[in-house]
Protein backbone atom coordinates (compact mmCIF):
# COMPACT_ATOMS: atom_id res chain seq x y z
CA UNK A 1 0.00 0.00 0.00
CA UNK A 2 1.59 3.32 -0.89
CA UNK A 3 2.00 6.31 1.66
CA UNK A 4 -0.99 8.37 0.68
CA UNK A 5 -3.32 5.31 0.77
CA UNK A 6 -1.79 4.42 4.22
CA UNK A 7 -2.24 7.73 5.44
CA UNK A 8 -5.68 7.95 4.25
CA UNK A 9 -7.14 4.53 5.54
CA UNK A 10 -5.44 5.76 8.70
CA UNK A 11 -7.49 9.08 8.89
CA UNK A 12 -10.52 6.79 8.06
CA UNK A 13 -10.11 4.56 10.97
CA UNK A 14 -9.40 7.08 13.42
CA UNK A 15 -13.02 8.59 12.43
CA UNK A 16 -14.92 5.15 12.01
CA UNK A 17 -13.27 3.97 15.40
CA UNK A 18 -14.42 7.58 17.50
CA UNK A 19 -17.80 6.51 18.14
CA UNK A 20 -18.92 9.97 19.06
CA UNK A 21 -17.21 11.49 15.81
CA UNK A 22 -19.74 9.50 13.67
CA UNK A 23 -22.56 10.38 15.81
CA UNK A 24 -22.13 13.73 16.10
CA UNK A 25 -21.46 14.51 12.50
CA UNK A 26 -24.55 13.05 12.05
CA UNK A 27 -26.02 15.52 14.31
CA UNK A 28 -27.51 17.43 11.10
CA UNK A 29 -29.05 14.84 9.97
CA UNK A 30 -30.93 13.13 13.17
CA UNK A 31 -32.44 16.78 13.31
CA UNK A 32 -34.07 17.08 9.80
CA UNK A 33 -35.71 13.61 11.32
CA UNK A 34 -36.59 14.63 14.59
CA UNK A 35 -37.89 18.09 13.18
CA UNK A 36 -39.60 16.09 10.32
CA UNK A 37 -41.44 13.20 11.96
CA UNK A 38 -42.68 15.53 14.83
CA UNK A 39 -44.40 18.57 12.47
CA UNK A 40 -43.14 18.95 9.22
CA UNK A 41 -44.38 16.07 7.36
CA UNK A 42 -48.07 16.48 8.78
CA UNK A 43 -47.76 19.96 7.84
CA UNK A 44 -46.67 19.08 4.30
CA UNK A 45 -49.18 16.58 3.84
CA UNK A 46 -51.88 18.76 5.13
CA UNK A 47 -51.54 22.17 2.54
CA UNK A 48 -51.81 19.51 -0.35
CA UNK A 49 -55.22 18.03 0.52
CA UNK A 50 -56.80 15.59 -2.19
CA UNK A 51 -53.46 14.72 -3.16
CA UNK A 52 -53.41 10.63 -3.23
CA UNK A 53 -49.51 9.35 -2.50
CA UNK A 54 -48.41 13.05 -0.66
CA UNK A 55 -46.92 10.77 2.80
CA UNK A 56 -44.70 8.95 -0.26
CA UNK A 57 -44.25 12.08 -1.43
CA UNK A 58 -42.80 14.26 1.49
CA UNK A 59 -40.75 10.65 2.46
CA UNK A 60 -38.87 10.80 -0.72
CA UNK A 61 -38.45 14.40 -0.47
CA UNK A 62 -36.89 14.88 2.56
CA UNK A 63 -34.51 11.18 2.53
CA UNK A 64 -33.24 12.73 -0.80
CA UNK A 65 -32.67 16.06 0.97
CA UNK A 66 -31.19 14.21 3.68
CA UNK A 67 -28.69 12.51 1.29
CA UNK A 68 -27.74 15.75 0.07
CA UNK A 69 -26.01 17.11 3.41
CA UNK A 70 -24.75 13.79 4.56
CA UNK A 71 -21.50 14.10 2.58
CA UNK A 72 -21.39 17.49 3.70
CA UNK A 73 -21.71 16.54 7.53
CA UNK A 74 -19.30 13.65 7.88
CA UNK A 75 -16.76 15.03 5.88
CA UNK A 76 -16.33 17.69 8.40
CA UNK A 77 -15.85 14.89 10.88
CA UNK A 78 -13.99 13.38 9.09
CA UNK A 79 -11.43 16.06 9.18
CA UNK A 80 -11.71 16.54 12.91
CA UNK A 81 -8.81 14.02 12.70
CA UNK A 82 -6.38 16.58 10.69
CA UNK A 83 -7.29 19.23 12.82
CA UNK A 84 -6.52 17.45 16.08
CA UNK A 85 -3.29 16.13 14.29
CA UNK A 86 -2.11 19.63 13.51
CA UNK A 87 -2.96 21.94 16.99
CA UNK A 88 -1.33 18.37 19.35
CA UNK A 89 1.36 18.57 17.40
CA UNK A 90 0.87 14.95 15.86
CA UNK A 91 1.57 16.01 12.62
CA UNK A 92 5.21 16.04 13.87
CA UNK A 93 5.12 12.34 13.46
CA UNK A 94 4.08 12.38 9.74
CA UNK A 95 6.24 15.43 8.77
CA UNK A 96 9.51 13.70 10.10
CA UNK A 97 8.33 11.10 7.46
CA UNK A 98 9.24 11.36 3.42
CA UNK A 99 5.97 11.99 2.64
CA UNK A 100 5.82 14.79 0.71
CA UNK A 101 3.48 18.09 1.23
CA UNK A 102 1.29 17.13 -1.92
CA UNK A 103 1.17 13.15 -0.52
CA UNK A 104 -0.27 14.32 2.62
CA UNK A 105 -2.92 16.82 1.53
CA UNK A 106 -3.89 14.05 -0.72
CA UNK A 107 -4.37 11.64 2.11
CA UNK A 108 -6.06 13.98 3.72
CA UNK A 109 -8.78 14.33 0.72
CA UNK A 110 -9.05 10.50 -0.07
CA UNK A 111 -9.59 9.68 3.37
CA UNK A 112 -12.31 12.64 3.58
CA UNK A 113 -13.59 11.39 0.85
CA UNK A 114 -14.14 7.80 1.79
CA UNK A 115 -16.18 8.69 4.84
CA UNK A 116 -18.24 10.94 2.71
CA UNK A 117 -19.37 8.22 0.13
CA UNK A 118 -19.38 5.14 2.74
CA UNK A 119 -21.38 7.76 5.12
CA UNK A 120 -23.60 8.51 2.03
CA UNK A 121 -24.18 5.00 0.35
CA UNK A 122 -25.13 3.89 3.87
CA UNK A 123 -27.93 6.47 3.55
CA UNK A 124 -28.62 5.90 0.05
CA UNK A 125 -29.78 2.23 1.33
CA UNK A 126 -31.23 2.98 4.37
CA UNK A 127 -33.33 5.59 2.14
CA UNK A 128 -34.13 2.71 -0.50
CA UNK A 129 -35.06 0.07 1.30
CA UNK A 130 -37.68 2.29 4.27
CA UNK A 131 -39.10 3.99 1.03
CA UNK A 132 -39.75 0.33 -1.28
CA UNK A 133 -41.21 -0.70 2.57
CA UNK A 134 -43.69 2.06 2.46
CA UNK A 135 -44.72 1.38 -0.88
CA UNK A 136 -43.29 4.53 -2.22
CA UNK A 137 -42.96 4.83 -6.22
CA UNK A 138 -39.43 4.19 -7.30
CA UNK A 139 -37.60 4.25 -10.46
CA UNK A 140 -35.20 1.45 -11.01
CA UNK A 141 -32.98 4.05 -13.00
CA UNK A 142 -33.41 6.50 -10.83
CA UNK A 143 -32.25 4.61 -7.83
CA UNK A 144 -29.24 3.45 -9.81
CA UNK A 145 -28.08 7.23 -10.91
CA UNK A 146 -28.32 8.37 -7.90
CA UNK A 147 -25.67 5.50 -6.19
CA UNK A 148 -23.26 7.26 -9.26
CA UNK A 149 -23.61 10.51 -8.12
CA UNK A 150 -22.80 9.99 -4.58
CA UNK A 151 -19.68 9.89 -6.13
CA UNK A 152 -19.50 13.32 -7.39
CA UNK A 153 -21.57 14.49 -4.49
CA UNK A 154 -18.83 13.02 -1.62
CA UNK A 155 -16.01 14.58 -4.10
CA UNK A 156 -17.44 17.83 -3.96
CA UNK A 157 -18.15 18.08 0.01
CA UNK A 158 -14.89 16.54 0.88
CA UNK A 159 -13.19 18.92 -1.14
CA UNK A 160 -14.55 21.87 -0.10
CA UNK A 161 -14.46 20.90 3.66
CA UNK A 162 -10.86 19.92 3.54
CA UNK A 163 -10.00 23.73 2.01
CA UNK A 164 -12.34 25.40 4.34
CA UNK A 165 -10.54 23.16 7.30
CA UNK A 166 -7.27 23.98 6.18
CA UNK A 167 -7.49 27.69 7.02
CA UNK A 168 -8.41 26.36 10.62
CA UNK A 169 -5.88 25.79 13.19
CA UNK A 170 -7.50 24.76 16.66
CA UNK A 171 -10.34 22.49 17.97
CA UNK A 172 -12.39 25.11 18.89
CA UNK A 173 -12.53 26.82 16.09
CA UNK A 174 -12.99 23.43 14.49
CA UNK A 175 -16.03 22.68 16.45
CA UNK A 176 -17.61 25.77 16.15
CA UNK A 177 -17.38 25.21 12.36
CA UNK A 178 -18.91 22.22 12.80
CA UNK A 179 -21.95 23.25 14.85
CA UNK A 180 -22.43 26.48 12.36
CA UNK A 181 -22.49 24.27 9.41
CA UNK A 182 -24.48 21.37 10.63
CA UNK A 183 -27.33 23.96 11.04
CA UNK A 184 -26.98 26.12 8.21
CA UNK A 185 -26.58 23.45 5.69
CA UNK A 186 -30.29 22.19 6.75
CA UNK A 187 -31.79 25.79 6.02
CA UNK A 188 -29.68 26.32 3.59
CA UNK A 189 -30.68 22.95 1.07
CA UNK A 190 -34.41 23.57 2.08
CA UNK A 191 -35.11 20.12 4.11
CA UNK A 192 -35.28 22.20 7.19
CA UNK A 193 -38.36 24.04 5.98
CA UNK A 194 -39.14 23.90 1.73
CA UNK A 195 -36.89 26.45 -0.50
CA UNK A 196 -40.19 27.82 -1.77
CA UNK A 197 -41.21 28.90 2.44
CA UNK A 198 -37.98 30.77 2.83
CA UNK A 199 -37.22 34.70 2.43
CA UNK A 200 -35.52 35.09 -1.85
CA UNK A 201 -32.34 36.44 0.05
CA UNK A 202 -32.35 33.04 1.91
CA UNK A 203 -33.14 30.97 -1.47
CA UNK A 204 -30.30 32.49 -3.65
CA UNK A 205 -27.78 31.33 -0.84
CA UNK A 206 -28.91 28.52 -0.64
CA UNK A 207 -29.07 27.64 -4.40
CA UNK A 208 -25.01 29.01 -4.22
CA UNK A 209 -24.69 26.27 -2.15
CA UNK A 210 -23.41 22.89 -3.77
CA UNK A 211 -25.51 20.43 -1.51
CA UNK A 212 -28.84 22.16 -2.55
CA UNK A 213 -27.92 21.09 -6.11
CA UNK A 214 -27.14 17.76 -5.44
CA UNK A 215 -30.74 17.67 -2.87
CA UNK A 216 -32.25 19.00 -6.02
CA UNK A 217 -30.41 15.84 -8.70
CA UNK A 218 -31.45 13.46 -5.75
CA UNK A 219 -34.67 14.51 -5.41
CA UNK A 220 -35.92 14.28 -9.11
CA UNK A 221 -34.40 10.69 -8.98
CA UNK A 222 -35.93 9.45 -5.46
CA UNK A 223 -39.15 11.32 -5.45
CA UNK A 224 -39.80 11.97 -9.28
CA UNK A 225 -42.00 8.53 -9.41
CA UNK A 226 -43.75 9.64 -6.06
CA UNK A 227 -44.49 13.14 -7.90
CA UNK A 228 -45.86 12.11 -11.68
CA UNK A 229 -48.19 9.74 -9.49
CA UNK A 230 -49.50 12.23 -6.77
CA UNK A 231 -49.93 14.73 -9.12
CA UNK A 232 -51.41 12.35 -12.16
CA UNK A 233 -53.67 15.26 -13.85
CA UNK A 234 -53.02 17.67 -12.09
CA UNK A 235 -53.10 21.12 -13.67
CA UNK A 236 -49.08 22.39 -14.86
CA UNK A 237 -48.86 24.95 -12.62
CA UNK A 238 -49.84 23.12 -9.76
CA UNK A 239 -46.55 20.86 -10.48
CA UNK A 240 -44.58 23.38 -11.26
CA UNK A 241 -45.30 25.49 -8.27
CA UNK A 242 -44.46 22.64 -5.98
CA UNK A 243 -41.31 21.85 -7.93
CA UNK A 244 -39.83 25.28 -7.26
CA UNK A 245 -41.90 25.34 -3.57
CA UNK A 246 -40.17 21.93 -2.64
CA UNK A 247 -36.58 23.03 -4.34
CA UNK A 248 -37.31 20.04 -7.47
CA UNK A 249 -36.39 23.15 -9.55
CA UNK A 250 -33.46 25.44 -8.28
CA UNK A 251 -33.74 28.97 -9.84
CA UNK A 252 -31.04 31.51 -9.71
CA UNK A 253 -32.03 35.16 -10.89
CA UNK A 254 -33.90 34.04 -13.75
CA UNK A 255 -32.20 30.67 -14.88
CA UNK A 256 -33.56 27.78 -13.85
CA UNK A 257 -31.26 24.68 -13.37
CA UNK A 258 -31.75 21.09 -14.67
CA UNK A 259 -29.68 17.81 -13.75
CA UNK A 260 -26.87 18.81 -16.67
CA UNK A 261 -26.05 22.49 -14.94
CA UNK A 262 -26.63 21.73 -11.24
CA UNK A 263 -23.90 19.04 -11.89
CA UNK A 264 -21.75 21.28 -13.70
CA UNK A 265 -22.08 24.03 -11.10
CA UNK A 266 -21.18 21.58 -8.07
CA UNK A 267 -18.13 20.70 -10.19
CA UNK A 268 -17.22 24.21 -10.68
CA UNK A 269 -17.45 25.06 -7.05
CA UNK A 270 -15.53 22.04 -6.24
CA UNK A 271 -12.88 23.22 -8.61
CA UNK A 272 -12.45 26.85 -7.05
CA UNK A 273 -12.10 25.00 -4.02
CA UNK A 274 -9.54 22.60 -4.70
CA UNK A 275 -7.14 25.76 -5.87
CA UNK A 276 -7.55 27.29 -3.03
CA UNK A 277 -6.78 23.89 -1.06
CA UNK A 278 -3.45 23.54 -3.28
CA UNK A 279 -2.54 26.97 -2.67
CA UNK A 280 -2.57 26.36 1.18
CA UNK A 281 -0.75 23.40 0.61
CA UNK A 282 1.64 25.37 -1.34
CA UNK A 283 1.78 28.14 0.81
CA UNK A 284 2.77 26.00 3.33
CA UNK A 285 5.98 24.66 1.74
CA UNK B 1 31.76 9.93 9.56
CA UNK B 2 30.06 11.80 11.84
CA UNK B 3 26.45 10.99 12.19
CA UNK B 4 25.47 14.37 13.07
CA UNK B 5 27.88 17.23 12.31
CA UNK B 6 26.65 20.67 13.38
CA UNK B 7 28.33 24.13 12.85
CA UNK B 8 27.86 27.27 14.40
CA UNK B 9 23.85 26.40 14.37
CA UNK B 10 21.49 29.68 14.93
CA UNK B 11 17.90 29.68 15.28
CA UNK B 12 16.41 32.76 16.63
CA UNK B 13 12.16 33.51 17.69
CA UNK B 14 12.33 37.25 17.31
CA UNK B 15 14.30 38.40 19.76
CA UNK B 16 15.49 35.28 21.78
CA UNK B 17 17.95 33.12 20.17
CA UNK B 18 17.04 30.05 21.43
CA UNK B 19 19.95 27.90 19.24
CA UNK B 20 23.07 30.28 19.75
CA UNK B 21 25.71 29.21 17.57
CA UNK B 22 26.33 25.69 18.78
CA UNK B 23 28.82 23.50 17.00
CA UNK B 24 29.23 19.46 17.75
CA UNK B 25 29.70 16.10 15.94
CA UNK B 26 28.16 13.07 17.40
CA UNK B 27 30.67 10.10 15.77
CA UNK B 28 28.82 6.86 14.36
CA UNK B 29 27.66 4.50 16.85
CA UNK B 30 27.85 6.44 19.88
CA UNK B 31 25.52 7.56 22.75
CA UNK B 32 25.35 11.17 22.65
CA UNK B 33 23.46 12.34 25.97
CA UNK B 34 21.71 16.13 25.56
CA UNK B 35 21.76 17.70 28.68
CA UNK B 36 19.93 21.16 29.54
CA UNK B 37 17.71 22.55 31.79
CA UNK B 38 13.89 23.15 30.34
CA UNK B 39 13.66 26.05 27.97
CA UNK B 40 17.92 25.44 26.71
CA UNK B 41 17.26 25.01 23.60
CA UNK B 42 17.43 20.96 23.70
CA UNK B 43 13.93 20.30 21.50
CA UNK B 44 15.08 23.38 19.31
CA UNK B 45 18.15 21.79 18.06
CA UNK B 46 16.11 18.00 17.95
CA UNK B 47 13.48 19.81 15.41
CA UNK B 48 15.94 21.00 13.25
CA UNK B 49 17.96 17.74 13.32
CA UNK B 50 15.26 16.02 12.25
CA UNK B 51 13.72 19.27 9.59
CA UNK B 52 10.51 20.38 11.85
CA UNK B 53 12.62 23.65 11.83
CA UNK B 54 13.96 25.77 9.40
CA UNK B 55 17.41 27.08 11.13
CA UNK B 56 18.53 30.86 10.71
CA UNK B 57 22.39 30.09 9.57
CA UNK B 58 24.83 27.59 10.04
CA UNK B 59 25.15 24.06 8.89
CA UNK B 60 24.05 20.74 9.75
CA UNK B 61 25.04 17.38 8.29
CA UNK B 62 23.44 13.94 8.45
CA UNK B 63 25.42 11.53 8.00
CA UNK B 64 27.75 13.55 5.10
CA UNK B 65 24.50 14.93 3.95
CA UNK B 66 22.78 18.55 4.31
CA UNK B 67 19.70 18.29 6.75
CA UNK B 68 17.50 19.18 3.63
CA UNK B 69 18.34 16.20 1.73
CA UNK B 70 15.01 14.90 1.77
CA UNK B 71 16.85 11.22 1.83
CA UNK B 72 18.10 12.23 5.44
CA UNK B 73 14.44 11.32 6.66
CA UNK B 74 14.92 7.66 5.96
CA UNK B 75 18.33 7.94 7.69
CA UNK B 76 16.31 9.20 11.35
CA UNK B 77 14.22 8.06 13.97
CA UNK B 78 12.49 9.81 16.07
CA UNK B 79 10.88 9.12 19.55
CA UNK B 80 9.02 12.58 20.51
CA UNK B 81 8.36 13.44 24.01
CA UNK B 82 4.66 13.17 24.14
CA UNK B 83 2.54 10.45 22.65
CA UNK B 84 2.11 11.04 18.81
CA UNK B 85 0.26 7.76 17.80
CA UNK B 86 -3.59 7.67 17.39
CA UNK B 87 -5.49 5.83 20.50
CA UNK B 88 -7.81 4.11 18.83
CA UNK B 89 -5.73 1.96 16.36
CA UNK B 90 -3.80 -0.82 17.70
CA UNK B 91 -0.17 -0.41 18.25
CA UNK B 92 0.50 -2.70 15.19
CA UNK B 93 -1.51 -0.87 12.99
CA UNK B 94 -0.35 2.42 14.30
CA UNK B 95 3.41 0.85 13.39
CA UNK B 96 2.88 -0.19 10.02
CA UNK B 97 0.36 3.38 8.95
CA UNK B 98 4.61 5.26 9.58
CA UNK B 99 5.94 2.04 7.58
CA UNK B 100 3.76 3.00 4.85
CA UNK B 101 4.93 6.48 4.79
CA UNK B 102 8.56 5.57 4.48
CA UNK B 103 7.75 3.97 0.87
CA UNK B 104 7.95 0.13 2.60
CA UNK B 105 4.91 -1.64 1.64
CA UNK B 106 3.69 -5.80 1.59
CA UNK B 107 5.72 -8.53 2.82
CA UNK B 108 8.87 -6.23 3.51
CA UNK B 109 6.38 -3.96 5.61
CA UNK B 110 5.19 -6.87 7.65
CA UNK B 111 8.91 -7.61 8.66
CA UNK B 112 9.91 -4.57 9.50
CA UNK B 113 6.97 -4.19 11.71
CA UNK B 114 7.61 -7.25 13.58
CA UNK B 115 11.29 -6.86 13.89
CA UNK B 116 10.64 -3.11 15.52
CA UNK B 117 8.00 -4.87 17.62
CA UNK B 118 10.42 -6.81 18.81
CA UNK B 119 13.44 -5.08 19.31
CA UNK B 120 11.74 -2.06 21.44
CA UNK B 121 9.73 -5.55 23.32
CA UNK B 122 6.71 -4.17 21.78
CA UNK B 123 5.07 -7.50 20.73
CA UNK B 124 3.17 -8.52 24.02
CA UNK B 125 0.73 -5.56 23.08
CA UNK B 126 1.08 -5.24 19.47
CA UNK B 127 -2.71 -5.60 19.28
CA UNK B 128 -3.80 -3.11 21.93
CA UNK B 129 -5.15 -0.02 21.34
CA UNK B 130 -2.23 2.63 21.52
CA UNK B 131 -4.57 4.59 23.77
CA UNK B 132 -4.76 1.78 26.71
CA UNK B 133 -1.43 1.27 26.96
CA UNK B 134 0.53 2.01 30.33
CA UNK B 135 3.28 5.21 30.15
CA UNK B 136 6.19 2.73 29.28
CA UNK B 137 4.70 0.26 27.33
CA UNK B 138 3.48 4.05 25.13
CA UNK B 139 6.59 4.68 25.12
CA UNK B 140 8.02 1.32 23.53
CA UNK B 141 5.17 1.46 21.05
CA UNK B 142 6.95 5.03 20.19
CA UNK B 143 10.31 3.32 19.88
CA UNK B 144 8.80 0.83 17.98
CA UNK B 145 7.62 2.86 15.51
CA UNK B 146 10.88 5.21 15.54
CA UNK B 147 12.73 1.83 14.07
CA UNK B 148 10.10 1.12 11.87
CA UNK B 149 12.12 1.95 8.89
CA UNK B 150 15.74 0.75 9.75
CA UNK B 151 16.87 4.18 11.03
CA UNK B 152 20.65 4.73 11.12
CA UNK B 153 20.20 7.58 14.46
CA UNK B 154 17.64 7.42 17.13
CA UNK B 155 16.52 10.71 18.21
CA UNK B 156 14.83 10.53 21.31
CA UNK B 157 13.77 14.00 22.80
CA UNK B 158 13.09 13.47 26.88
CA UNK B 159 12.45 9.14 27.03
CA UNK B 160 12.16 8.89 30.16
CA UNK B 161 10.25 11.65 31.33
CA UNK B 162 7.29 11.18 33.01
CA UNK B 163 7.85 7.32 34.08
CA UNK B 164 8.32 4.82 37.29
CA UNK B 165 12.10 4.33 37.86
CA UNK B 166 11.74 0.91 37.25
CA UNK B 167 10.44 1.59 33.84
CA UNK B 168 12.66 4.29 33.37
CA UNK B 169 15.17 1.76 33.95
CA UNK B 170 14.16 -0.68 31.18
CA UNK B 171 13.26 2.05 28.44
CA UNK B 172 17.25 3.02 29.19
CA UNK B 173 18.68 -0.36 28.66
CA UNK B 174 16.62 -1.26 25.47
CA UNK B 175 17.93 2.49 24.21
CA UNK B 176 21.64 0.87 25.59
CA UNK B 177 20.82 -2.56 23.78
CA UNK B 178 20.26 -0.75 20.75
CA UNK B 179 23.14 1.59 20.72
CA UNK B 180 25.13 -1.08 22.02
CA UNK B 181 24.21 -4.36 20.13
CA UNK B 182 23.49 -3.02 17.13
CA UNK B 183 25.49 -0.11 16.16
CA UNK B 184 22.60 2.41 15.74
CA UNK B 185 23.85 6.18 16.83
CA UNK B 186 21.81 7.13 19.50
CA UNK B 187 21.09 10.61 20.69
CA UNK B 188 18.77 11.54 23.34
CA UNK B 189 17.67 14.78 25.55
CA UNK B 190 17.13 14.22 29.41
CA UNK B 191 17.26 15.93 32.71
CA UNK B 192 18.09 13.27 34.53
CA UNK B 193 21.72 13.29 35.04
CA UNK B 194 21.74 9.55 36.47
CA UNK B 195 21.06 8.57 32.68
CA UNK B 196 23.85 10.73 30.97
CA UNK B 197 26.13 8.93 33.20
CA UNK B 198 26.16 5.68 30.83
CA UNK B 199 26.50 8.36 27.46
CA UNK B 200 29.69 8.02 25.75
CA UNK B 201 29.84 11.93 24.92
CA UNK B 202 27.50 14.62 26.90
CA UNK B 203 26.71 18.25 26.01
CA UNK B 204 25.30 20.26 28.36
CA UNK B 205 23.26 23.48 26.72
CA UNK B 206 22.05 26.42 28.79
CA UNK B 207 20.64 29.28 27.15
CA UNK B 208 21.20 28.32 23.41
CA UNK B 209 24.53 28.01 24.10
CA UNK B 210 27.10 24.75 24.92
CA UNK B 211 28.37 25.42 28.18
CA UNK B 212 30.63 21.86 28.50
CA UNK B 213 31.24 19.27 26.57
CA UNK B 214 33.12 16.23 27.39
CA UNK B 215 33.19 12.55 28.58
CA UNK B 216 30.47 12.05 32.06
CA UNK B 217 33.88 11.34 33.92
CA UNK B 218 35.33 14.21 32.48
CA UNK B 219 32.31 16.58 33.40
CA UNK B 220 32.26 15.31 36.65
CA UNK B 221 35.99 15.69 37.31
CA UNK B 222 35.87 19.64 36.07
CA UNK B 223 32.39 20.77 37.16
CA UNK B 224 31.56 18.43 40.81
CA UNK B 225 33.39 18.14 43.84
CA UNK B 226 34.01 15.87 46.19
CA UNK B 227 32.51 16.55 49.68
CA UNK B 228 32.58 15.80 53.66
CA UNK B 229 30.37 16.21 55.95
CA UNK B 230 30.63 15.52 59.46
CA UNK B 231 28.12 16.33 62.40
CA UNK B 232 30.26 17.76 65.42
CA UNK B 233 29.62 17.01 69.16
CA UNK B 234 31.56 20.55 69.81
CA UNK B 235 30.92 22.73 66.82
CA UNK B 236 32.28 25.41 68.10
CA UNK B 237 35.91 23.25 68.72
CA UNK B 238 36.08 22.31 65.05
CA UNK B 239 35.02 25.52 63.68
CA UNK B 240 38.21 27.05 65.76
CA UNK B 241 40.45 23.88 64.59
CA UNK B 242 38.71 23.96 60.86
CA UNK B 243 39.96 28.01 60.56
CA UNK B 244 43.09 27.86 62.55
CA UNK B 245 44.27 25.39 59.46
CA UNK B 246 42.72 27.04 57.17
CA UNK B 247 40.26 24.73 55.49
CA UNK B 248 36.95 26.24 53.97
CA UNK B 249 33.87 24.80 54.97
CA UNK B 250 30.30 25.77 54.92
CA UNK B 251 28.22 25.26 58.27
CA UNK B 252 24.51 24.76 59.22
CA UNK B 253 23.11 23.56 62.31
CA UNK B 254 26.38 21.50 63.83
CA UNK B 255 26.94 19.66 60.87
CA UNK B 256 29.83 20.64 58.80
CA UNK B 257 30.45 20.75 54.96
CA UNK B 258 33.65 20.51 53.75
CA UNK B 259 34.76 20.71 49.77
CA UNK B 260 37.42 18.13 49.15
CA UNK B 261 40.37 18.26 46.49
CA UNK B 262 40.39 14.28 46.48
CA UNK B 263 38.55 11.66 48.78
CA UNK B 264 41.95 11.07 50.25
CA UNK B 265 42.23 14.55 51.98
CA UNK B 266 39.37 13.39 54.34
CA UNK B 267 41.39 11.25 56.05
CA UNK B 268 43.90 14.18 57.73
CA UNK B 269 41.13 16.53 58.51
CA UNK B 270 39.09 12.98 60.46
CA UNK B 271 42.75 13.10 61.95
CA UNK B 272 42.41 16.35 63.02
CA UNK B 273 38.98 16.33 64.33
CA UNK B 274 38.43 12.84 65.79
CA UNK B 275 37.77 13.63 69.28
CA UNK B 276 35.23 15.87 68.50
CA UNK B 277 33.33 14.25 65.70
CA UNK B 278 29.76 12.65 66.28
CA UNK B 279 29.52 10.92 62.75
CA UNK B 280 31.40 11.65 59.45
CA UNK B 281 30.61 10.70 55.40
CA UNK B 282 32.70 11.45 52.45
CA UNK B 283 31.06 11.67 48.83
CA UNK B 284 32.77 12.01 45.34
CA UNK B 285 31.18 14.39 43.41
CA UNK B 286 28.51 13.03 41.24
CA UNK B 287 26.94 14.51 37.63
CA UNK B 288 24.52 16.34 39.10
CA UNK B 289 26.46 18.35 41.10
CA UNK B 290 28.10 19.13 37.76
CA UNK B 291 25.02 19.85 36.03
CA UNK B 292 24.05 21.92 38.75
CA UNK B 293 27.44 24.08 38.69
CA UNK B 294 27.59 24.21 34.69
CA UNK B 295 23.58 25.64 34.31
CA UNK B 296 24.24 27.46 37.80
CA UNK B 297 21.47 25.82 39.45
CA UNK B 298 18.83 27.41 37.34
CA UNK B 299 17.46 24.15 36.41
CA UNK B 300 14.36 21.74 37.55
Amino acid sequence: MNAVLALAKRNSLCYFRDRGAVFFSLMAVLIVVMLYLLFLRNMLIDSYPDTPGMGNLVDAWVLSGILGIVPVTTSAGALQTLVTDRESGRIRDFLVTPMSPAAFAAGNIISTFVVGIVMSAVTLAICLVYLYATGCPLSVTGAAASAILLIPSALSASIIMYAICSFIRTSGAFSGLFVVVSVLIGFLCGIYMPMGTMPSAMQTIGTLVPASHMGAVFRNLLAGEAMDEAFLGAPAETVDAFRSDMGFDLFLGGFQFDAATSLLYVLGITAVFFAVAVAMVARKR
Amino acid sequence: MSAISVRNLVKSYGDVRAVDSISFDVPEGSFFAFLGPNGAGKSTTISIICSLLDHDSGELKIFGRDVNDPDVKRDIGVVFQDPMMDPRLTVRENVTVRGCLYGLHGSDLDAAVGSALEKADATDFADRHYGKLSGGQRRRADIARALVHGPRLLLLDEPTSGLDPKTRKHIWDMVMGLNRGSGMTVLLTTHYMEEAADADDVVVIDGGRIVAHGTPSELKEEYSTDRMTLVAKDADEVRRRLESEGIGFEESRGTFSIPLRTTLESASIIQLLLDIVESYEVRMGTLDDAFIRITGGQGE
